[in-house]
């Protein structure tokens, strides 16, 4: 359910960014990835609402959530810099998600789901072609503007610092749990 | 021996940089905004070729760390497997764990059903 609540946000993002980058006068065939890249995003939301159907639930049935600090407030005009968007969402978490992928179709082929399995592969694929996305417009965008790349980088910094906490987070929960449940007579590895 | 990113195919999607078990793979002190590997930290896994989703990672046999660099490297990579061991063990346990709890009772046990 969180990955398909963060397909949602995908959505909106990627839609906010297509359409408002242009104001910033960005190249045409930019915004043209970028629409793209909304409309994977929009595809791998069907993908998982038949997901979470295929594993008995539905959409409603669990609370909309995201793991990871939300931020409220004003942004501060700099931080909507699309250098530092792509560097933020495009190259660092997407390209988290690339390893969340991987680890869930590892879990689903240990389980024996072989459809979530087939399908977090073909979502990862999508994956990778949005980390190149970002990859190359950042490096296109600030081409002429050093301080840009640095600004974005130290930006990609401090989110991918963030999300290894909230990763470091979850693996303790599970440890904890995991381990109770073993108490408890669960299975043990 | 050691491996080595092609810098101008590498996407930055840092997946090579989170599996590598000597956390040798460095990017945020490069100038260039690429991932590099330090070949004193390279212990030879292929873990990091094999991950790369632009297989843009080459192995280079001429390149060789001195051996008192690659003895620490092995032993950070020691520690990080038995980590990694144990975290899939928990992963998996919870997963089986909520699987066998859900198909006993037939039902979620924190829902808030009539029942």
């Amino acid at each position: 359910m969180s990955i398909l609540s963060a397909e949602f946000r995908g959505i909106d993002f990627f839609g906010r960014f297509t359409v408002e980058t242009q104001e910033q006068y960005v190249p045409w065939h930019m915004t043209l990835g970028f629409a793209r890249q909304t409309f994977d995003e929009s595809r791998h939301t069907l993908l998982n609402m038949k997901l979470l159907e295929h594993l008995g639930s539905h959409l409603g049935e669990y609370p909309d959530i995201i793991l990871g600090p939300q931020r409220g407030g004003e942004i501060p005009e700099e931080e909507l810099d699309p250098a530092i968007l792509l560097a933020r969402i495009n190259v660092a978490l997407e390209g988290f998600a690339l390893t969340t992928f991987e680890e869930i179709r590892a879990l689903a082929r240990d389980l024996g789901e072989e459809l979530i399995e087939h399908c977090h592969d073909y979502n990862m694929a999508d994956e990778v072609t949005h980390v190149a996305l970002g990859d190359y417009w950042l490096e296109r965008l600030s081409q002429e503007q050093p301080w840009r790349k640095d600004r974005a980088r130290a930006a990609q910094e401090e989110f991918e610092k963030m999300l290894s906490m909230v990763r470091e987070m979850a693996a303790n929960f599970v440890g904890a749990t995991a381990g109770g449940s073993n108490q408890n007579g669960g299975t043990p590895g | 021996m050691a491996y080595v990113i092609d810098q101008d195919r590498c996407i930055n999607c840092w997946w090579c940089r989170r599996a590598c078990p000597t956390d040798t793979i460095h990017y945020f002190d490069q100038p260039n905004r690429k991932h590099w590997i330090d070949p004193e930290g390279c212990i030879d896994c292929d873990i990091c070729a094999q991950v790369c989703p632009m297989d843009c990672i080459d192995h280079h046999p001429e390149i060789t760390p001195p051996p008192e660099k690659l003895e620490a490297a092995k032993a950070r990579a020691r520690a990080w497997a038995g980590d990694r061991r144990r975290l899939k063990l928990a992963v998996r346990g919870y997963a089986e764990a909520q699987v066998l709890r859900i198909a006993g009772n037939g039902k979620r046990e924190n829902g808030n059903g009539a029942d």
